[in-house]
């Protein structure tokens, strides 16, 4: 007869065997439970390893760039220490950025640019292929970056009832840039100081050479207010008012003051030079007008969007007749070389000040009838091919690209370096970040002359 | 000060007619005061010329019916300007009329500035470009009949330059660089941009310009009147077209400009955008009718280009999404928005969404969007899209 005893026992070792199988089983459940949370979060992108600040891009960049697949491609060399020159065309970032810049020049110049997604400000090294981040300060979703002078840089993003809001900042100078691309060293980040600009400022245009900055408010009577003030926002000035709102303003090196209306495909747009609070007609009456105006100079970019078909025009000089280039394309995807080019990047064509030279991206082809409605909604893109045009002979040129015919990319907002030898400009399509060499013997190479 | 002369010599009968203009050397500041002060003068010098142009018809013309026949019929010939008030560089046509002068069987003869531009029997209308911005081109035509009598006519003509602006107060997006376009019940913005230059140079200010606004040819009184360059006007109706026309005319009506713009109205535009948890809203990647997600999960957002709103918010708007055939309730951070979660399963969410207006029954805009996810891997259920709530 079993005593008590015994059956405790049994009933002991029972439990014991019961929570030995329990665990057993509860092991393997988590163990599945993990594989498919690892699987989720692998298809999702979100497999990558703990945050490590022991790159010089710091761990954000790496993270978001491995997180997402659609954005992946290790082709180039970036990131990860001091490498070979990049390729003639190089793609610098993988995620989307906000804006760009170049400071610097000759063995000095990088390529400053903001994450989208992190507000942060990295540096692109364009002779050895290193990105330094610069800043750690956060701000989520920074939609547009503007680069004024130096150290100087507005992020605007969307509060959330849809606002515009716009942070002036400084990079301090106390920081540095020690790693120089040394995945070795620890990068220790600048500091963004700044201060919250007013909210809903539509277009914000940076002086050269100066620490001010144009932009483009609400007035009450429902119209824009041109002001002029301090980067900071402060010593406002009021240039003019319009009771129209959509303006985009172009401030020039030379300090002239561009108003051109915001364009749509058929629709009259009129460009303007601002002078003494007056508008001074530059172009008037022209359907999808996109303008680009030169410094130091009376030379001017146009295009237009007429009947579903793009058209670009050049002037030189005011007294010169406006003649139109054999290129599909609109002004927005054009810069001018800068006036003191010198080197192999430009041939030698003399205008006001300097040559007449700018490099246009020009659409391989074309869809639909409205383009640049479109285009500005993110509705089409396309793939782009560059051009050199010499305004003074009105003639075009093809920029053969070493190794970019498998790259396609819809220019915007294209930038070049002081010495006219990089181009850098955002693929509209992802907002990533490209850099073209034009500076090499590449460019002085005609395959096809208008 | 300097004067000048303009001498018309006809064969046969002289006239002396003067024109003194005055140059102004006028600075920064002073442009306005001198423009009103030449206008004045101008003015001034064009009534006496009137009163003595009335006076020399009465005191030729009147012994003229006491003599068998008369030498002149005076200043009759009115003078047709096409376009009535050209712009700098336009082709101008003149004709010439005259009630009493049979010009047909008259010897014409057409100056400008004071030299001939057309001569010979018959010549009733002449072309010309119109001189740069600030200029004054004098025509005067004279005619002499079989039987020695003569006539003669004067015009002026003053380029100007207006720039009509146009755009809309519809919605669009933040940070958008293309125009907002007027849709029905919107309001359309207009501004003109008026160019009256005297020909000393000086530009008339905006506050002594008296504009005059036509909608479809009816002048709109309310956003007319002196130093009016802007008006706010309904848009267009529906798939419609608005002839809108602005008048710019000096004080007295000496300088004066006009233009004309077609503005059409477009129905709004539905864009289905993602919102990245990261990035944002991806404003620069519209979705397609066809789209693949490489999640399981995603916020979407609608965007109503160019309705009337103040914001994709606008309580006054109304969204009615369906996902796969069924209604589904906005779930995002606004009525624009929805989450879709596919994470039970795979295959194509067929999108569906209706914007209307709450005031405005013209507008209603559907979009369509198949957007096929990249799921869990579970089984395709009877209602494998749900709304995250």
């Amino acid at each position: 007869m079993l005593t008590t005893t015994k059956i405790v026992r049994y009933i002991l070792m029972a439990s014991v065997v019961f929570l030995l199988l329990g665990l057993l089983w509860w092991y393997f459940f988590l163990r599945s439970q993990s594989q498919t949370i690892t699987s989720s979060d692998s298809a999702r992108g979100y497999d990558t390893g703990a945050a490590s600040f022991q790159n010089a891009i710091g761990s954000t960049y790496n993270n978001i760039v491995s997180g997402i697949s659609s954005f992946i491609n290790d082709s180039d060399t970036w990131g990860t220490g001091k490498g070979s020159a990049p390729k003639q065309l190089w793609h610098v970032t993988k995620t989307p950025v906000a804006g760009m810049s170049f400071v610097g020049s000759g063995a000095t110049l990088r390529l400053r640019f903001v994450e989208r997604s992190t507000g942060q400000i990295l540096e692109a090294d364009p002779a050895d292929g290193t990105v330094v981040r610069l800043t750690n300060k956060l701000f989520p979703k920074t939609y547009e970056a503007v680069f004024g002078r130096a150290e100087d840089i507005i992020l605007r993003s969307l509060d959330e009832i849809g606002a515009i809001t716009s942070f002036s900042g400084t990079i301090a100078t106390s920081s540095s840039r020690s790693s120089s691309g040394d995945t070795s060293a620890t990068t220790s980040s600048a500091e963004l100081v700044g201060k919250q600009l007013e909210r809903n400022m539509h277009v914000i245009a940076p002086i050269p050479g100066t620490r001010e900055l144009l932009y483009a408010i609400e007035n009450p009577q429902g119209g824009v207010d041109i002001i002029r003030s301090l980067w900071d926002g402060s010593k406002k000035k009021s240039l003019f008012s319009s009771s129209l709102t959509g303006w985009k303003p172009v401030v020039l090196a030379d300090g002239r003051i561009f108003l051109i209306q915001n364009p749509a495909d058929d629709a009259a747009g009129f460009a303007y030079e601002l002078k003494d609070g007056a508008l001074k007609a530059q172009a008037r009456d022209v359907p999808g007008l996109t303008f680009l105006p030169r410094t130091s100079s009376t030379a001017f970019l146009l295009g237009e969007s007429r009947n579903g078909s793009l058209a670009l025009y050049v002037r030189a000089r005011d007294d010169a007749a406006i003649a139109s280039l054999p290129l599909k394309t609109v002004a927005d995807k054009c810069v001018w070389a800068p006036p003191s080019t010198s080197g192999t990047s430009a041939k030698k064509t003399t205008g006001d000040s300097g040559p007449l030279v700018a490099y246009c991206a020009v659409p391989l082809s074309l869809r639909g009838t409205n383009f640049l409605d479109d285009w500005y909604r993110g509705v089409v893109h396309t793939a782009d091919a560059w051009w050199r045009v010499d305004a003074n002979a009105d003639t075009v040129e093809l920029i053969p690209v070493d190794g970019g015919a498998s790259e396609t990319f819809d220019v915007e907002n294209p930038i070049v370096d002081l010495k006219g030898e990089n181009i850098a400009f955002m693929n509209a399509e992802d907002k990533t970040l490209w850099l073209l060499r034009i500076g090499t013997a590449a460019n002085s190479a005609s395959t096809t002359r208008q | 000060m300097a004067k000048q002369e303009r001498h018309f010599n006809i064969p046969g009968k002289k006239y002396l007619l003067k024109a003194r203009r005055q140059n102004y050397a006028c600075g920064p500041g002073c442009a306005e005061k001198k423009a009103s002060s030449y206008i004045t003068g101008y003015n001034t010098r064009m009534r006496v010329r009137c009163a003595l142009m009335f006076l020399f018809v009465f005191f030729l013309g009147a012994p003229a019916y006491a003599q068998s026949s008369f030498v002149s019929s005076g200043n009759s010939i009115s003078i047709i300007m096409e376009p009535r008030l050209p712009a700098p560089g336009d082709s101008v046509r003149l004709s010439a009329a005259s009630s009493q002068t049979d010009l047909e069987r008259s010897d014409v003869t057409w100056y400008a500035n004071n030299e001939v531009i057309a001569q010979g029997p018959g010549v009733k209308e002449v072309a010309l470009v119109a001189g740069p911005l600030g200029s004054e081109t004098g025509v005067f035509v004279a005619a002499i009949s079989a039987d020695g009598t003569s006539d003669s006519g004067e015009i002026f003509i003053r380029p100007s330059e207006i720039d009509l602006l146009w755009e809309s107060d519809s919605y669009v997006p933040p940070f958008y660089r293309g125009r907002a376009l007027p849709s029905a019940g919107t309001m359309m913005r207009v501004q003109a941009l008026a160019r009256l230059q005297t020909p000393g140079g000086a530009l008339i200010p905006e506050r002594d310009i008296i504009y005059t606004w036509r909608r479809n040819g009816v002048i709109q009184r309310s956003v007319s009147g002196r130093g009016k360059s802007a008006a706010d006007l309904p848009s267009p109706a529906l798939f419609g077209a608005d002839i809108i026309q602005v008048d710019a005319a000096f004080l007295d009506g000496l300088f004066e400009g006009e233009t004309i713009v077609r503005v059409p109205s477009i129905e709004p535009v539905l864009v289905l955008y993602k919102v990245h948890p990261l990035f944002g809203t991806m404003y620069h990647q519209a979705l397609g009718g066809q789209a693949f997600i490489p999640d399981s999960e995603m916020t979407f957002t609608a965007v109503p280009y160019f309705a009337q709103a103040q914001s994709p918010s606008d309580p006054r708007l109304i969204y009615a999404w369906q996902v796969n055939g069924k209604d589904v309730l906005a779930s995002g951070a606004g009525p624009d928005e929805i989450t879709i979660n596919a994470g039970k399963s795979s295959g194509l969410a067929r999108i569906e969404l209706s914007l209307t207006h709450a005031a405005n029954w013209l507008m209603q805009s559907i979009g369509t969007w198949s957007i096929s996810f990249s799921a869990g891997g579970g089984s395709f259920g009877a209602e494998p899209f749900q709304a995250a709530q």
